[in-house]
């Protein structure tokens, strides 16, 4: 059974000092104009900034599991790194296994297709914070609200990226990047 | 001055406007006068000179000139010729007199207070004559000589005084009068006779109006119907008279007078049930070029004293041998297995026999209580346990 994720405590608000804690200090700032800075300000400091949102989370998410984030099932990682992003207002996370390629898609999430990539630097960081591992999310595609990111290592993400922009469906692309194993 | 004298003048003065008239009209002054005899007053045209200087005789003379003063005027017409009125050329009243021979269709001559003879023309009278009247004619009708000739013939027993009455005409104006056209000759009257009497036998093309009495239908029927013919009276009489009646049977009248017959009385008829025949076989008819089928009895027998053929002894003899050895099993096809059928079993498969009659079967045992299929799976499932798991596999994918 899967630990539940609780959200108690987890923000506060001090408005006598007018400030917002979650771990700490945090900002509640517009999506429109976030998404206007993040997009003014280029794709290596969308990246980049993206990154430290989930080394944050990442944070997070291991302060709850503790010593057991290595033996934590599926259903428990993705209850409690959901409910770390639904907490910061990126959207719901869902889970996807696809053979052997872990496959994990935001829904609802408060910026448009064109800040994709920085969802993708959100899990790429949480991953990297919480299990130590390097991680690339290389975006298989997006229709009405969910956008889907592969999992996988830098290699397999470059070329699933050219798959994609050359026009393979995502079917297709996870099954060529699942022909050939190797064993890192 | 006597009758025939005044007749003979009067003559002479019909044939001399007559003359003048058909004489071809000059571009002389013409004098149309429009009078309205009783509202306006009349244009009086008195011809003293020019009258006797163009009629060679003065009306005075012509009716006698009776000394004294006459109570009635004596209006005597005299139509002259005369061309129809335009309304730009009218004259003055001594153009009037100076052409009177021309135009005055009408002289009056009044007699009151004076012998002199005065001659009043009505012009209304030459406005109305001269639409009907054809030029260079000269119309007196007979009744006017007539009465001239009457009032003449009792002027001349009055001692010659004209005395002409003509309350007549005083009473419908000349205008009005449509008077006959005198024939010049005896043709041409006999012409106007002619057609006269036509114009009268004329049938007025005018619909007669309905209360003129019922008519005589006058339409035609198509063809081939004929409109009943009507009964021949007078042949019927002194015979009987025959109504033809629709049909032969009893008309209404007689109907009411039936008489209702009892009905019939006999011996009563009861119905006899047939025995129930047995069921026989009636061969049915059969047509004289249609062989017969044989009966139920003679199917599958045949004569015991027939001898098969010879060619058939050798099949005739295995024949009978095998039915002597009826306790050996059929044999059996090759895609039926003995464990198929029921109650066999595989010990009772007899081996072959060394007889050269039958087939010789070998069948397999089959095994028992062992699953003779089993599958092997190419891959294992990937069942990552842990989140870790899952994640490192994901990782460790290359591609192609």
């Amino acid at each position: 059974m899967a630990t539940r994720f609780n959200p108690s405590g987890s923000v506060s608000f001090d408005l006598a000092r007018g400030r917002v804690d979650c771990g700490g200090e945090q900002l509640l700032v517009a999506a429109d104009a976030l998404s206007d800075l993040c997009l003014a300000a280029g794709e290596e400091a969308i990246v980049d900034f993206g990154r430290r949102l989930g080394t944050s989370i990442g944070r997070r998410v291991a302060a709850r599991l503790g010593d057991s984030a290595n033996a934590a099932s599926l259903e428990e990682l993705l209850e409690q790194l959901g409910g770390e992003l639904a907490l910061s207002g990126l959207g719901s996370l869902g889970l996807e296994r696809w053979g052997r390629a872990l496959v994990l898609s935001f829904e609802g999430g408060p910026f448009g297709p064109n800040l994709d990539q920085l969802l993708g630097a959100v899990l790429e960081g949480a991953l990297q914070r919480t299990f130590g591992r390097d991680c690339h999310a290389a975006k298989l595609g997006r229709d009405d609200r969910v956008v889907r990111f592969l999992i996988s290592s830098q290699q397999s993400a470059v070329k699933v990226r050219q798959w994609i922009g050359a026009g393979v469906t995502l079917g297709d692309a996870l099954t060529r990047i699942q022909n050939q194993v190797g064993v890192a | 001055m006597s009758a025939k004298p005044q007749i003979g003048r009067l003559q002479a003065l019909l044939a001399r406007v007559t003359l003048n008239a058909q004489k071809p009209r000059s571009v002389g002054p013409t004098v149309t006068v429009i009078s309205q005899t009783p509202l306006s007053p009349p244009v009086v045209a008195r011809a003293a000179a020019p009258s006797e200087a163009d009629l060679d005789v003065s009306i005075d003379d012509l009716l006698g000139g009776s000394p004294e003063p006459s109570p009635v005027p004596v209006e005597i017409d005299v139509t002259l010729e005369s061309v129809p009125p335009s309304a730009g050329s009218l004259g003055s009243p001594a153009e009037v007199g100076l052409s009177l021979d021309a135009e005055v269709s009408e002289v009056r001559v009044a007699a009151v207070g004076s012998r002199e003879p005065a001659v009043e023309v009505t012009v209304a009278a030459i406005a109305a004559e001269a639409e009907g009247i054809v030029l260079g004619t000269e119309e007196l009708s007979d009744e006017d000589l007539v009465e001239i000739e009457d009032a003449e013939a009792s002027a001349s027993s009055k001692d010659d005084d004209v005395d002409i009455d003509f309350d007549d005409e005083v009473a419908e104006p000349p205008a009005s009068s449509q008077r006959a056209r005198v024939a010049s000759s005896m043709d041409e009257a006999l012409a106007a006779a002619a057609e006269q009497l036509e114009s009268e036998r004329e049938v007025p093309l005018h619909t007669p109006p309905p209360e003129s009495g019922p008519q005589e239908a006058t339409f035609q029927l198509p063809a081939g119907i004929a409109a009943p013919l009507a009964p021949q009276v007078d042949a019927m009489h002194g015979e009987e008279l025959v109504i033809p009646t629709r049909a032969a049977g009893p008309t209404t009248e007689q109907l009411g007078q039936t008489v209702d017959l009892e009905e019939a009385r006999g011996p009563t008829l009861e119905l006899v049930e047939q025995p129930a025949v047995a069921d026989e076989v009636v061969p049915a008819a059969t047509e004289e070029l249609e062989m017969p089928l044989p009966g139920r009895d003679v199917v599958g027998s045949y004569d015991d004293s027939l001898r098969p053929p010879p060619e058939a002894l050798e099949d005739l003899a295995a024949h009978r041998r095998r039915l002597e050895e009826d306790s050996l099993p059929p044999p059996e096809s090759l895609g039926q297995l003995p464990s198929a059928r029921p109650g066999a079993m595989p010990e009772l498969i007899v081996p072959a026999a060394a007889d050269a009659a039958g087939p010789v079967l070998v069948a397999r045992h089959a095994p028992a209580g062992v699953s003779a299929a089993t599958f092997v799976s190419m891959r294992n499932a990937f069942q990552p346990s842990t989140f870790v798991d899952l994640l490192d596999a994901s990782l460790s994918l290359r591609g192609e």
